[in-house]
């Protein structure tokens, strides 16, 4: 086929495409989800709500999703809160996924996840980019967390975020065994 | 065997949910007396967990939407109707991710292209003279796309 007929074909199948498009643009539903961040937008949804485990690291964990995109797989975990952010808990979460999916599959997941926010339990979630641990940083947290459990090693820390104090329901058990944070009095 | 090596063996062995390890970093102390005393939760606390649970759900039945929608894009009529899996329909797929992926346009045919593709499906596998005519220029497309994803990979 010359170069020529081949740019008429392409050319006429273009313009069926679009006729063809616009056709069932009107009846079809749409598949795409607007608040997906543009790195992931048209990517096929490989997993969702699946449990995930790696007993060479000892760690599971349940996906919210996960988008094949560019061959690597991307995680979104949606939260809701009363405010658009995220935080160190979320990407510890994320990290812990994609060891176990990594290991599970074999499939490169991205270093990079997305927290969906979904402020007030409704409406469109907004993706935050988070930068993900690296495999021996959460190996060194699991470690920390059972001594932490056990009470061994340096003294627990208290959360970053004092207010968080305010609805925690250990709060009064905290008091009493750790006093008060540094950098404020719990009301 | 020392007992102190049994304790490590278990740790190492047991498993540590993603929820359990992030709780690590909103707040230790929280993790050590959960641990302790058994998880306590404020009614705030309890309240904002069904709001999550309610939006995990429909967040679900959200994906299992998306993912019967996208089935279609499983009858692709380049890949699987008109060339089959081959070096060609990995051309078009590269070409997809290295061009059209990167543009709100080229997005735009992407999703079009996946709505359009089970339609002409349908419309061409019973009729061999359109099935010719589609896979004939799905194959010069898959040859421009090779050359610009040669270019693009700098091969």
């Amino acid at each position: 086929m010359t170069d020529s007929a081949t740019g008429v074909a392409l050319v006429l199948a273009l313009i069926v495409f679009g006729a063809l498009y616009l056709q069932i643009k009107s009846r079809g539903a749409s598949y795409e989800e607007p608040w997906l961040p543009r790195e992931i937008r048209g990517a096929e949804l490989a997993y969702s709500e699946k449990r995930f485990e790696s007993k060479r690291h000892g760690l599971v964990a349940r996906l919210d999703r996960a988008y094949r995109g560019g061959g690597v797989l991307h995680l979104v975990e949606l939260k809701t809160r009363e405010y658009y952010a995220a935080h160190a808990s979320d990407a510890i979460e994320l990290s812990v996924q994609r060891i176990v999916l990594q290991e599970e599959t074999g499939e490169r997941v991205s270093p990079v996840g997305y927290v969906a926010v979904q402020k007030g339990g409704q409406g469109a979630p907004r993706p935050i980019r988070v930068d993900l641990f690296e495999e021996d940083e959460i190996m060194a947290m699991r470690e920390r967390m059972f001594e932490v459990r056990s009470g061994r090693g340096r003294a627990p820390s208290p959360t970053a975020r004092p207010k968080a104090c305010e609805k925690c329901g250990q709060r009064s058990s905290c008091l009493r065994t750790f006093g008060e944070p540094q950098g404020g009095r719990l009301s | 065997m020392n007992p102190k090596n049994t304790l490590t063996e278990h740790r190492r062995r047991e498993l540590v949910s993603a929820s359990e390890l992030a709780q690590l970093g909103y707040c230790e102390r929280v993790v050590h007396l959960d641990w302790k005393h058994g998880a306590k939760r404020s009614k705030e606390q309890v309240l904002a967990q069904d709001r999550g649970n309610q939006a995990h759900e429909q967040f679900y039945r959200d994906s299992v939407e998306v993912a019967r929608v996208s089935q279609t894009k499983g009858k692709c009529f380049v890949a699987t109707m008109a060339l089959g899996e081959c070096a060609e329909t990995n051309a078009l797929r590269a070409f997809r991710d290295l061009y059209l992926r990167r543009s709100d346009v080229g997005r735009w045919c992407i999703g079009a292209y996946y709505r359009v593709s089970p339609a002409l499906c349908r419309a061409v596998e019973t009729r061999p003279v359109a099935l010719a005519i589609v896979r004939a220029t799905v194959k010069a497309a898959a040859g421009v796309a090779e050359r610009l994803v040669a270019r693009r990979l700098g091969r």
